[in-house]
């Protein structure tokens, strides 16, 4: 069972440069895991393990026809395999550490810290060109739409109060 | 033995319409009772501090109904829509699972038929909404900048806008250089400390949840001031009837727990708020022998007439990393530059566009909205080229009723309590087709102005049935509408739809403010008239 995962695994995921090849990481447990919180994931995992594809053991060529197989025959089945594999994967802080060597990404979850160091510089909006293009919105033909608009156009900045608006209504 | 309880009104569905019908019946002294076939959910579970947080948008915290199959969940079968459904059963509905997107609908959208010739009219207008707009918005926190000369006036927001950030500024400027409209987005997420919520922290995925509270549910804005009137949520209740004295009065409900006993309230008022389908469901399904048909079906229209938003993205792919997977995914800025028919062009009505952000790597690489993520030799390489390094512009279009869009029942399939699943049948139409051509036409110029190297395309989400309208529409004929202004039914006076069934447009706007907003507006009605309709 476990074999045939790290098979998959490495065939989605195969090593390139300073990334690792999935089958190298051990991942069949937590992929394992990961099944289990869903029935429909847990019951494609059950019946790949149960039968794998034929050729899934063969030369790579042969694994990569044997899942490109399975991925037209077996859509949603590959589709949550695929999934969980990635999961697991991307999950894994040997993964995630080079991700966020390559990227300026945090490595984990973004909670609790959130991401404010991103926006830290970030100039207000500038929307002097949007307010000197003018009121955008159409008429409805009430006279409360024409009244509004005229007040609009002529103090684009006004601050409306609750009281205001509530007046509006016919 | 049935235990029967009285009320004066009974509210099905605790989501985003029920609390504030709740809160604003219970703040004028009236006794609620809402049912809800889920349960509270604890903000502070919310998985963005796990490890798992982005597979638990693929399980628990997925959209549809379907692949979270949770047990208060009701099968809703769409297998021939190229939209999927998607909602959530708990205290506080869909919003515990929303974006929090919250742009109004503008006055247009309620005249659509006098003022394009297409779609119908409302019977009410903006002007009769924006009083309830405003009261919404201090309910639940809403982060902006007044003054969008897009849309008509409205109060200083509660906290200044989300931040633009890198790909935000970005876009800003090419819609700037473009001379189309934009302006930052109205969203119910605080970017600063207001009464005990957090200010938001631009962690990315707002739709799994906040711990922080930044982000507004109704379960968590409205529920807790509902309650502290008085009002009452029963979890893990699940309506499988609606009671009547007379062929046009209904008398209360009859419910379902958890563990099968059976429950009556009698109440002067019965309140449905299950969102655009499942209201058409229990209306048609829950009549007994007297409403084969359904109820309140004289008109032939509940479930019928469902309107979507279909969804396009643009997804601009940048040299230069733009910090993607940071800040509120679903809005920081919005275009609607193209939302009103322009004759010139070869489709009516128009379409908005957002842009979205805060991927994680999971959601990269499993291809997010719109990405070419292949397995194999070449994924690390591609993932490099995406992760962090893209925009998506969502084009979300007007969606124009067509009585053939429509939810019915399907015995294939049925909830826990056996009542039947519903069915979704639904088609694009020739405008929505020749409208996202345009909207993706546009994003694409847009993304090369703001320096995308590539744009990738898709011209329908498939995971994007967020926005359910139109399945009870309101109007003011009795044959070709289901509830009237005040959202009582015309068969049966004592009988309300207040979700967004009752839209007669769906503008290309995200409808939670606006269901909201009627919410409220239906409570004040029912108030002015309580006399009347209160036993």
């Amino acid at each position: 069972m476990t074999q045939a995962i790290d098979q998959l695994a490495g065939t989605l995921l195969p090593g390139d440069g300073r990334w690792p090849n999935a089958a190298d990481l051990g991942l069949a447990t937590t992929i394992t895991e990961i099944a289990a919180l869903r029935d429909a994931s847990a019951t494609a995992l059950l019946r790949f393990t149960n039968s794998p594809p034929a050729g899934l053991f063969g030369d790579p060529d042969e694994q990569v026809g044997a899942v490109r197989t399975m991925e037209r025959e077996r859509m949603v089945e590959f589709g949550l395999l695929r999934a969980l594999v990635y999961e697991a994967y991307y999950r894994d802080a040997r993964v995630q550490s080079i991700i966020a060597e390559r990227s300026g990404w945090r490595m984990g979850p973004p909670q609790p810290q959130g991401y404010l160091e991103v926006f830290r510089h970030d100039p207000p909006p500038d929307l002097s060109g949007v307010l000197a293009r003018g009121v955008r919105w159409r008429h409805d033909g009430t006279d409360t739409a024409r009244a509004v608009r005229a007040e609009q156009e002529n103090h684009p900045t006004r601050t409306w109060t609750e009281e205001e608006i509530k007046a509006w209504r016919q | 033995m049935t235990d029967t309880e009285t009320s004066d009104v009974v509210i099905v569905g605790a989501g985003a319409a029920g609390a504030a019908l709740a809160w604003r019946l219970a703040s004028n002294g009236l006794k609620v009772i809402c049912l809800e076939r889920g349960y509270w959910h604890d903000p502070s579970d919310a998985p963005q501090d796990r490890p798992e947080w982005e597979g638990e948008r693929l399980r628990s915290r997925a959209p549809n109904p379907n692949v979270r199959q949770s047990v208060e969940d009701y099968p809703v079968l769409a297998d021939t829509s190229p939209i999927q459904p998607q909602m959530f059963n708990g205290v506080g509905g869909s919003t515990i699972l929303w974006s929090a997107h919250a742009p109004r609908f503008r006055p247009s959208d309620f005249k659509a038929h006098t003022l394009d010739g297409v779609g119908r009219d409302w019977p009410i207008d903006y002007w009769d909404l924006a009083p309830y707009y405003e009261i919404n918005d201090r309910m639940s926190g809403v982060s902006g900048l007044a003054g969008d000369p897009g849309n008509p006036p409205r109060t200083p927001r509660t906290t200044p806008p989300v931040p633009l950030g890198i790909a935000g500024q970005r876009m800003a400027a090419a819609f700037e250089r473009l001379g189309w409209h934009w302006w930052p987005t109205d969203g119910q997420v605080l970017t600063a400390d207001v009464e005990g919520r957090q200010g938001c922290n631009g962690c990315g995925p707002c739709e799994l949840g906040c711990a922080r509270r930044s982000r507004a549910s109704a379960d968590i804005t409205y529920w807790p001031a509902a309650v502290g009137l008085g009002a009452r949520v029963i979890t893990g209740a699940t309506v499988t009837e609606v009671l009547f004295d007379s062929p046009t009065r209904a008398s209360g409900v009859r419910w379902f727990d958890d563990n099968g006993g059976e429950h009556l309230i009698e109440a002067s008022i019965v309140a449905l708020a299950c969102n655009g389908i499942g209201t058409p469901r229990l209306m048609l399904a829950g009549g007994g022998a007297r409403f084969p048909e359904g109820i309140a079906n004289s008109s032939g229209l509940v479930g019928r007439g469902l309107m979507l938003h279909p969804i396009a993205a643009a997804t601009g792919v940048f040299e230069e990393s733009v910090a993607s997977w940071a800040g509120n995914s679903a809005f920081c800025l919005l275009s609607q530059e193209f939302y009103e028919t322009d004759t010139a062009r070869d489709f009516m009505r128009g379409y908005e566009m957002q842009l979205t952000r805060g991927q994680g790597p999971l959601i990269t690489a499993l291809g997010g909205f719109n990405l070419d993520v292949p397995w194999g030799i070449g994924h690390h390489r591609r993932f490099e080229q995406l992760f962090g390094h893209v925009a998506t512009l969502a084009i979300s279009c007007e969606d124009l009723p067509d009585p053939d869009n429509r939810i019915v029942l399907d015995s294939s399939a049925t909830d826990r309590h056996g009542l039947p699943a519903a069915r979704m049948i639904y088609r694009l139409d020739g405008n929505s087709e020749r409208m996202i051509t345009h909207g993706l036409a546009a994003a694409r110029r847009v993304l090369l102005e703001a320096g995308a190297q590539e744009v990738l395309e898709r011209r329908v989400l498939d995971q994007t049935g967020f926005h359910l309208m139109g399945t009870t529409r309101m109007g003011n004929d009795p044959a070709t509408s289901v509830v009237d202004k005040t959202c009582r039914t015309h068969d049966v006076r004592n009988l309300m739809v207040v979700d967004a069934g009752v839209f007669c447009s769906s503008a290309p706007a995200n409808p939670t403010p606006t269901i909201q907003a009627i919410a409220l507006r239906a409570a004040d009605c029912l108030i002015a008239d309580r006399g009347k309709v209160l036993a």
